[in-house]
């Protein structure tokens, strides 16, 4: 009897080791997104498209695409590029979309800190599906600005993200 | 004659390859009618409708009523089931996500959601017209769902 019970629990050890997952970070950086003027007062919008995201960091870790299990977003930090600032910005939201996946609202920030050039957001709790997107060929960041009075200026950011992947 | 043959064929080519780009072209313009400011029945709001690569997005631009009158603020997205996302501005919310164009005037696989509860509804989109669009959100299968008309806002 003792035997068995060592073995189940031999076979439950094992099995759970199996299924552990090992993280690593991917950091994607200054990626360009421009907001082109004229913006007016309210919601505008800016694009921006990542391609291969994942093409160094499965050659840095010796994985292929179908090893990585699960992926979130953990920071996304933008800089503002000119001499100005976010001033003239109420707040910014985030999505991810490809052709293949649907758009996922990832982060946002609500007010901006005043005479911030560089904000990180706060980062949704629930992000569905952000592995797959991952593993497209290309997925686009889309930012949606609320805008505070009319300008003729672009509003251009720099974006920093970070991934968490676990395989 | 081989002469004769081989320009004929060229011809053809030509002719092929003009016609595809013309339904190509074609079919993105039909698809494009979308793309404009809408404004539902309640007169409570208006939707810009956007393409993003090829498929259709909706954000609010516009509200009658901007301010929360419990807070005097900017109305959020107070209801959003991830607790985390609830100080997002209503102004610029996607409400309608993903929609591709099926043909024949309707817009599907997309969703919508509605602030006023959180939920989020499969939802149908089809044209009635050149300044009309009929929304339907759904739970599971068409029927089981309610349609909303939305008209064309023509911006000055």
């Amino acid at each position: 009897m003792n035997k068995i019970i060592l073995f189940i629990s031999a076979i439950a050890i094992i099995s759970s080791c199996k299924q552990a997952k090992t993280s690593k970070t991917l950091i994607i950086e200054n990626v360009s997104l421009n907001l082109e003027g004229p913006l007016f007062e309210g919601s505008n919008t800016g694009q921006s498209i990542i391609e291969f995201p994942l093409k160094s960091f499965l050659s840095e870790n010796n994985l292929k695409n179908e090893d990585l299990k699960e992926a979130e977003l953990t920071e996304l930090t933008i800089v503002c590029n000119d001499s100005t600032n976010f001033n003239n910005v109420q707040s910014f939201t985030f999505q991810f979309v490809t052709e293949n996946t649907d758009m996922v609202k990832v982060a946002f920030i609500n007010p901006i800190p005043e005479n911030a050039n560089s904000i990180q957001l706060k980062i949704a709790d629930e992000q569905k599906a952000i592995i797959d997107l991952l593993k497209q060929d290309k997925f686009f960041i889309v930012a949606d600005a609320i805008i505070k009075t009319d300008s003729e200026t672009n509003l251009e950011l720099k974006c920093n993200l970070k991934f968490n992947i676990k395989h | 004659m081989n002469y004769t043959l081989r320009f004929s064929k060229q011809w053809l080519g030509i002719i092929l390859l003009s016609i595809s780009m013309f339904s190509f072209t074609n079919a993105d313009t039909d698809a494009d009618r979308l793309v404009g400011i809408w404004e539902p029945s309640n007169g409570r709001s208006r939707i810009k409708i956007e393409k993003i690569g090829t498929k259709y997005y909706g954000k609010i631009v516009w509200l009658k009523e901007p301010i929360d009158p419990t807070t005097q603020k900017a109305k959020l997205d107070k209801n959003n089931p991830d607790t985390s996302m609830r100080n997002v501005p209503l102004k610029g919310y996607r409400i309608l996500k993903d929609f591709t164009y099926k043909g024949k005037d309707e817009w599907s696989e997309g969703t919508i959601y509605d602030p006023e509860n959180g939920s989020t509804y499969s939802c149908v989109i089809n044209m009635k017209g050149d300044n009309i669009i009929d929304i339907r959100g759904y739970i599971g299968i068409k029927a089981l769902g309610r349609t909303d008309s939305w008209k064309k806002v023509t911006v000055k």
